[in-house]
């Protein structure tokens, strides 16, 4: 076997430590935010409330694991303790920086009995695993008992966690798509250039700012376009009016997977033709973690596909302001291409978490009690205002409806987010939160986006992904990069379907979706 | 005496040995270990492994990447060991060591980040001496010529400090009266090099030979997880690291353990194989 990756965490904390301290991971489905300025609570928190458990009933202790970070020490952490107080009980939250280390902390957790009480599942694939092993509480009969929640999350979107008509987890509510291409302005004034508004605007741009020096510097040192991975040409794709290799959706009222469409092929060869100037980061596949955040900021790339916290938010601006004080980062509207304009896709199909109750608490009546307790405060009024915004009177004022944030709403209750077990509701909850990034989020949202549906999918037996995956992408990267003629593409399509069982893959995921009204 | 580590290794090490059965199971754990049902065909698990697309390529990886570390790891430990030896400055040679095996307490996500500062394309050093003597940047990251020799040479450079210890420590038990014997008879320093230090340091040599051929398939999981990216994967992919995307990131322990088994086996038969040949030359380790 292989030997325990202690070094994953070491690992995370490492490639990571740059970007998620912030907690904003690269991909549009992490809905994480954090504190507009200075991480992690102020010491001085009030001490008045510090006993919890003085009240009156029996403490019941919960044990909840989540990916996350910026999780305050217990005493320091002030959600914890007004939910404790609120509803007595002794909650202790783990919180793991790493997704893959989570996946692999929580899957031991499962193998050796150690469940937790409530514990975010990674995606729905490993949801339905998980399901299979009998391992999760069929909440179908305690929805009456899961109001207040299930009002939250919206009645509908308990689909995404459902099999065979029965509920097995919680999806957060929805949240909305953060990424857009991000252009340096002051590059593009240096060099008398307009915003790229087409594709071949977008090439032409890149190549400029490669070839241009649009530093000033003397050194042919910058480069045109970075990101991570393929999906820094998200906006290329959708210009071509596909979603990214291996994407499911709806064209036209019908449901189409990406890479059987024409549009795709056209893509992969613009993408190569970008990648042939030598104007996009030649080291793109390589880019883990926020790499690509650190070579924007560090002036040495132009255009970056990243989500508006990363580079927005005063932690960043103020890096940024550090390396040059004149750089300027506006975010770029989807150039337009042969299929249309599209920023990218959004996956309505998934969930930024999903929590789910471990079947053994079902004999722990009184537990079992206190997590649903917990689901359904976090998810009214009170609670909610709570886990999205700190304690009322201190991080917050109410004028009416209204939330009014404090000065020390920004200090100290960037990690709330990592109490919100339902969601938030998302607009007005980023509104109050990042007041001075409301223009980016606006725009980020407004974008028309591929509404992809793999957030729905189950992978079918005897289908082995991670393989396919691995196909999939290795051989989209060859045809962007010229190393496979797109004359074979026929030939990839085929040694997909035939070789990595692509094929019983479409057939499950049109019947899946179909079964779910999509298509027809 | 023996009784304690007796008890530990059978408590520890043999004991945990039964969970392997789930090698030849259906895993679930709701029904734990013994109470899984038996798969069906009682190979299955090791089927799905051979029949992967990528079973060829991921046991060429594996092997190349290992035989490679093997070979051009080996010397280098032994010279340093050697040069440290001879050096009669004691200060110089202390500090050598100690710069020599500190990498080896780095771990791989330092040494990939000094390894991106020194060879990436568009920011590292190396790209940047060649371009400024015009010359064309190197991808040595992502392109599938160079990786290999990366990942051999950067735990050649981890190991190097570390390897000598051990040829240190052998070569501070051979007799002295064989040196001055040799220095009376008006021996070179390179003949008692040759002649009295190698042959004394012979059989820790073997010996760890054997040791490393029992894990030919271990390439250095950590070290190419961590380095690797989606263009090297021709070149990179190893048993472990797809056993870590199939198996236990789909939490298919029963295939993982599979694999593991297969590893262990041929592994078992390299150590035998070489003991044998070793002895063969009166150098085995039993």
């Amino acid at each position: 076997m292989i030997r325990t990756p202690r070094m994953f965490r070491l690992m995370a904390v490492m490639l990571l430590a740059s970007g998620l301290t912030t907690a904003c991971g690269s991909n549009e489905g992490d809905s994480s935010d954090a504190p507009a300025s200075g991480s992690g609570p102020s010491p001085s928190a009030p001490s008045d409330s510090a006993s919890p458990s003085a009240d009156s009933g029996k403490v019941v202790k919960l044990d909840i694991i989540e990916t996350g970070n910026n999780l305050p020490p217990p005493d320091k952490d002030f959600i914890k303790r007004e939910l404790d107080k609120a509803l007595h009980t002794d909650i202790s939250l783990t919180v793991y920086a790493s997704g893959d280390d989570y996946k692999n902390q929580l899957n031991v957790r499962m193998a050796s009995g150690n469940f937790p009480d409530l514990f975010m599942v990674p995606d729905r694939s490993t949801l339905k695993q998980y399901v299979q092993q009998g391992l999760l509480l069929d909440l179908s009969p305690y929805k009456d008992q899961l109001k207040a929640a299930v009002d939250f999350v919206g009645e509908d979107s308990l689909k995404k966690t459902s099999f065979d008509g029965k509920v097995y987890a919680i999806p957060k509510a929805p949240n909305i798509p953060y990424n857009t291409y991000w252009i340096r302005k002051d590059w593009l004034d240096k060099l008398g250039l307009q915003p790229p508004q087409t594709i071949d605007e977008l090439l032409s741009t890149a190549v400029a700012f490669t070839e241009q020096d649009p530093d000033g510097n003397g050194k042919k040192d910058t480069i045109g376009l970075t990101g991570s991975k393929l999906s820094a040409f998200a906006p290329v794709f959708g210009a071509f009016g596909v979603g990214n290799p291996g994407d499911f959706y709806l064209s036209g009222g019908k449901l189409m997977n990406s890479l059987y469409e024409p549009g795709m092929k056209d893509a992969l060869a613009f993408i190569n033709k970008m990648i042939a100037s030598g104007s996009v980061d030649p080291e793109l596949m390589a880019n883990t973690g926020l790499q690509h955040q650190e070579k924007a900021i560090k002036g040495q790339a132009g255009i970056v596909w990243i989500d508006w916290p990363n580079l927005s938010k005063d932690q960043f601006t103020e890096q940024i302001e550090k390396v040059n004080p004149n750089a300027e980062w506006i975010q770029l509207a989807p150039p337009k291409g042969p299929g249309g304009q599209n920023d990218g896709s959004f996956d309505i199909g998934g969930s930024p978490g999903i929590y789910a109750i471990p079947k053994a608490l079902e004999k722990n009546e009184e537990k079992l009690r206190k997590v649903f307790d917990l689901l359904n405060y976090v998810s009214t009024k009170d609670g909610s205002n709570l886990v999205q915004f700190g304690v009322q009177g201190r991080h917050f004022n109410l004028e009416g409806d209204k939330v009014v944030p404090t000065d020390l709403m920004a200090q100290e209750a960037g990690f709330t987010w990592l109490y919100q077990f339902t969601g938030r509701p998302e607009k007005s909850y980023l509104q109050v939160k990042f007041e001075k990034q409301a223009s980016f989020i606006d725009f980020a949202d407004k974008q028309p986006r591929i509404q992809t549906l793999n957030g729905f999918l189950m992978t079918p037996d005897g289908y082995n992904a991670a393989d396919a995956n691995r196909y999939i992408e290795e051989e989209t990267v060859k045809f962007a990069y010229g190393k496979r003629p797109l004359s074979e593409y026929d030939a990839f399509l085929s040694t997909l379907e035939t070789s990595m069982n692509y094929k019983s893959f479409l057939d499950s995921a049109f019947q899946q979706l179909k079964e779910l009204g999509y298509g027809n | 005496m023996l009784l304690p580590g007796a008890l530990y290794f059978i408590v520890f090490r043999y004991f945990p040995m039964y969970g392997v059965v789930i090698a030849f199971k259906d895993y679930s754990f709701n029904d734990g270990i013994l109470g899984s049902y038996w798969a069906d065909p009682w190979n299955k698990h090791f089927l799905t492994f051979i029949h992967s697309p990528y079973f060829g390529q991921l046991l060429t990886n594996t092997l190349l990447i290992s035989v490679y570390k093997l070979l051009f790891g080996m010397l280098p430990p032994i010279l340093m060991a050697l040069l440290l030896n001879e050096c009669r400055i004691r200060w110089f040679k202390s500090l050598v060591q100690t710069l020599t095996y500190m990498p080896h307490f780095l771990s791989w996500v330092i040494i990939y980040g000094i390894v991106l500062a020194l060879l990436s394309q568009n920011s590292g050093l190396v790209n940047h001496w060649i371009e400024e003597a015009g010359g064309q940047s190197i991808p040595f990251l992502t392109s599938t010529t160079y990786f290999r020799s990366l990942l051999v040479s950067s735990e050649i450079w981890q190991n190097l400090g570390w390897g000598a210890i051990i040829y240190l420590a052998a070569m501070a038990g051979i007799d002295p009266t064989l040196y001055e014997a040799a220095r009376v008879d008006g021996a070179s320093r390179l003949r008692m090099i040759w002649h009295i230090t190698l042959p004394g340091i012979r059989s820790v040599i073997v010996m760890l030979l054997i040791l490393r051929l029992g894990h030919m398939l271990d390439a250095g999981f950590e070290q190419i997880y961590i380095m690797y990216n989606i263009q090297v994967y021709p070149v990179a992919d190893i048993l472990d690291t797809w056993v870590f995307r199939t198996g236990l990131q789909q939490l298919n322990f029963s295939l993982a353990s599979a694999v593991g088994l297969f590893k262990a086996a041929i592994g078992l038969v390299l150590v035998l194989v070489s003991n044998r040949i070793a002895k063969r030359w009166g150098e085995g380790i039993w």
